[in-house]
């Protein structure tokens, strides 16, 4: 298993707050992976530094041997918890967007699955609820043959139906041979999906492990050890 | 890529600009046509034409220096929305550098500003033709009377040579290019503050003045005097040159290791 993603002594100070302190561990190729955390654990700072929005203040961080980059950006594909298109644009000129600056984008992949959720390529996406603009980001994101599939918070604020669409998704499209890291609190969701885990909690790893060792050696799911270790 | 990012670029940014086009040629119609039905005699004497007459007058002029800010405020904000607003996420995550994302922003914004004030100029002209210009013409003045009176004071009042004429082509050609680079470097800084961003791009933008207006301090006007147009200009496109280079690495570096987008 080749090493897809590396960490060194990696922190992220804003101020006086180091939201993320000394991580060091690897990521291979081919799993599908949880960070999991509560809010402020530093997730999202995480994955940030991972898509290069954010700049270590210490420590050093390498995807496939290269620091986040423009060369990186076209390994990763990452779906931010935002709604980051451009609302001016039409679903078809979304998809020429993609398909011109992205060379794994599989276009006939995302037409397909716009297909099934009904969504039309002459739909503005200023008149899309923000549930379908989510979905049409989500496609757009899995539509890629990525190496790293960076997800933050996916499932979040959306209703359960909504969840297993997006789970689904994730699960059915995702390059096999590419890793797949999921940001999220919402354990019990996501738990059947994962291959390993990462707890953290105040900027530091407190496991990173396999999710059928988390739970023969702990004897409960991950989502109960995530309660115990996280407990307020 | 750079090719890719000036096409979007520059579709986007008409978006905005022709919308704004559209409107500011409506208006300069209507006042020309109002211009035109003025020199009708048995109009000038009627009130209610001189009430439209003068609402139209004070719409154009309004119009005119509508045109002219947004088209720089336009860039202005297309910055924003690409750099500082959640379209970043996207802007930010394409397999672009960020130096090839600020010439496409830099390029597709001078053929728009060109088109700007090309169509300006023919506005003016327009109104020049219709008006007092006309009036010239029946007593026998020519356009290229005009042209030779307008060379002739600018090459031996102002020593503007030939080569002058090169150098101030190439500056306004620069000029046109990098002037939005000082406030791309505003709020390349203004958006790593945590509330308040607009406000801190503006306090970034005036400090920046400040600085350059104290370092050019000593070349003042009067030292100025005894030197060509020639010369001149090129202190003029050395100081574009090098204002420009700063501002630009100002904003590559505050995008690419101070970028703050919460």
């Amino acid at each position: 298993m080749s090493v897809l993603l590396e960490c060194r002594n990696l922190t992220k100070r804003f101020g006086k707050v180091e939201a993320v302190s000394n991580l060091t561990f690897t990521m291979g190729s081919g799993r599908i992976i949880g960070l999991l955390g509560p809010n402020g654990s530093g997730k999202t700072t995480l994955t940030k530094m991972i898509n290069g929005l954010l700049t270590p203040t210490k420590g050093e961080l390498y995807i496939q041997g290269e620091k986040p980059g423009a060369a990186t950006h076209g390994l990763v594909s990452y779906l931010p918890d935002k709604n980051y298109l451009n609302k001016r644009q039409k679903v078809s000129q979304v998809l020429d967007f993609f398909d011109d600056f992205y060379e794994d984008f599989n276009r006939r992949k995302a037409e397909s699955m716009l297909a099934d959720l009904q969504i039309d390529g002459s739909m503005s996406l200023k008149s899309m609820s923000k549930g379908t603009l989510e979905k049409l980001q989500l496609i757009l994101v899995m539509s890629r043959e990525a190496k790293l599939y960076v997800l933050d918070e996916p499932i979040a604020g959306v209703d359960p139906a909504a969840r297993d669409y997006i789970l689904r998704t994730i699960i059915s499209n995702y390059n096999p041979e590419a890793t797949v890291l999921i940001s999220t609190h919402l354990i019990a969701d996501i738990e059947q999906v994962l291959d390993d885990v990462i707890f953290i909690k105040q900027g530091k790893i407190e496991l990173f492990a396999p999710v059928d060792m988390v739970r023969e050696k702990e004897g409960r799911s991950v989502d109960a050890l995530f309660r115990e270790v996280f407990r307020c | 890529m750079l090719g890719k990012l000036f096409k979007y670029d520059f579709k986007e940014l008409g978006a905005f600009y022709l919308p704004v086009y559209l409107i500011y040629a409506g208006i300069t119609a209507a006042f020309a046509i109002l211009m035109v039905l003025g020199m009708n005699s048995s109009l000038q004497d009627n009130e209610v034409f001189s009430l439209l007459f003068g609402i139209i007058t004070f719409v154009f002029v309004l119009a005119v220096i509508a045109f002219v800010l947004f088209s720089g405020l336009i860039v202005v904000y297309y910055f924003y929305r690409k750099f500082v607003s959640e379209e970043a996420y996207l802007t930010m995550t394409l397999p672009v550098k960020p130096w090839q994302h600020i010439i496409s922003k830099l390029l597709s914004s001078a053929v728009w500003r060109l088109f700007t004030w090309i169509i300006f100029a023919v506005s003016v002209f327009l109104i020049l033709l219709i008006t007092g210009v006309l009036e010239e013409l029946q007593r026998g003045v020519t356009f290229n009377f005009v042209f030779r009176t307008v060379w002739s004071e600018l090459r031996y009042e102002l020593g503007f040579d030939t080569g002058a004429m090169v150098l101030c082509a190439v500056y306004c050609v620069m000029t046109l290019l990098t002037s939005p680079l000082i406030y791309f470097a505003s709020m390349s800084i203004g958006q790593m503050a945590k509330k308040h961003k607009v406000l801190m791009s503006v306090g970034a933008f005036v400090i920046i003045n400040i600085v350059i207006s104290f370092l050019t301090a000593n070349i003042s006007i009067l030292q100025l005097q005894d030197i060509s147009a020639f010369s001149f200009l090129i202190l003029a496109i050395a100081e574009c040159i090098i204002t420009s280079v700063v501002y630009f690495g100002i904003t590559i570096y505050f995008l690419g290791k101070e970028l703050n987008l919460e």
